[in-house]
């Protein structure tokens, strides 16, 4: 890729680590029963 | 009320809301998934070099979609902050918050790639020109209404006053558009237009697409996991589940 190459590496590594930490946090939040967003469970029938 | 309306408007409620964006989250994240590995490939390995740019023009397939998503959120944002300003709409007022964390992300991701081609293709990281200056605030705005929703206790008066920064900020929304339309900028024009000729080839444009698919489905996936977040922790807290 040249030269270049490291701006676009750097550009896809940034960018797929920025998604891979958001999704982490969500699912860390999820797990560490701070709150429960298992999909598809029914609220209605927790309560 | 239609018995389809009347289906739609049941939605509105946080219980029905979260159950349904429980049942969404899978085939968003599935989809995502698929995509964005489809358009990292086709974009970095199968789309051909550009004559002029070289292999750099490829941070675009990153940069164009962050843009649009980081735009386009915020204008959701505004729109239901809104609604929950105006109607009182819980729903609304908790969608806006869940998109804010997503949109914030696209659009650091927009000017932070935005500053990666900038580098070998302007000569230089950052240029205060109508385009990226009025990117740039945005990301502030996000980043003040965030900050709202962890400052202030009270879920309503949160809400209220995150709606005013969301829709004041509004205003910056067509001028990010138009900008290389109404001033002289170092940033190129629109390559994708919906109406008229788009001026890349087929093998550049579907890398584009793809990615461009690939981070709205994310976008959706993500939000609709942090709404249900947000329901069960501010529903639990007002009562309002235990209580209907």
């Amino acid at each position: 890729m040249g030269h270049d190459g490291v701006y676009v590496w750097t550009a896809y590594a940034l960018t797929l680590a920025a998604m891979a930490v958001e999704v982490a946090v969500l699912l860390w939040r999820s797990r560490s029963g701070r709150v429960d967003v298992v999909p598809g469970r029914d609220l209605k029938r927790e309560r | 009320m239609s018995r389809h309306a009347t289906r739609w408007v049941a939605y509105a409620s946080p219980p029905n809301l979260y159950r349904l964006a429980g049942r969404l989250v899978p085939w968003f994240a599935t989809s995502a998934g698929l995509l964005l590995a489809l358009g990292v490939f086709l974009g970095l390995f199968v789309a051909p070099t550009d004559f002029q740019q070289g292999d750099v023009y490829r941070v675009l397939f990153l940069h164009v979609p962050a843009s649009w998503l980081g735009m386009w959120l915020y204008l959701l944002l505004g729109f239901y902050a809104a609604l929950g300003w105006i109607f009182k709409a819980r729903s609304s007022s908790m969608m806006a918050a869940a998109l804010a964390v997503t949109g914030a992300m696209f659009t650091g991701l927009s000017l932070a790639t935005g500053s990666l081609w900038g580098r070998p293709a302007w000569g230089t990281w950052w240029v205060w020109d109508a385009r990226t200056t009025s990117t740039l605030i945005p990301l502030f705005l996000y980043v003040g209404f965030i900050t709202l929703q962890s400052a202030i206790d009270d879920p309503r008066r949160t809400d209220r006053a995150g709606a005013v920064i969301a829709v004041v900020g509004l205003v910056n929304v067509p001028i990010i558009y138009f900008s290389v339309q109404w001033w002289n900028t170092l940033h190129q024009g629109a390559t994708i237009r919906v109406a008229g000729e788009t001026t890349m080839p087929g093998s550049m444009l579907t890398p584009m697409l793809i990615m461009v698919a690939g981070c709205w489905v994310y976008a959706i996936a993500v939000v609709l996991v942090r709404l249900r977040q947000l329901i069960h922790r501010r529903e639990s807290i007002d009562g309002g589940l235990h209580g209907s």
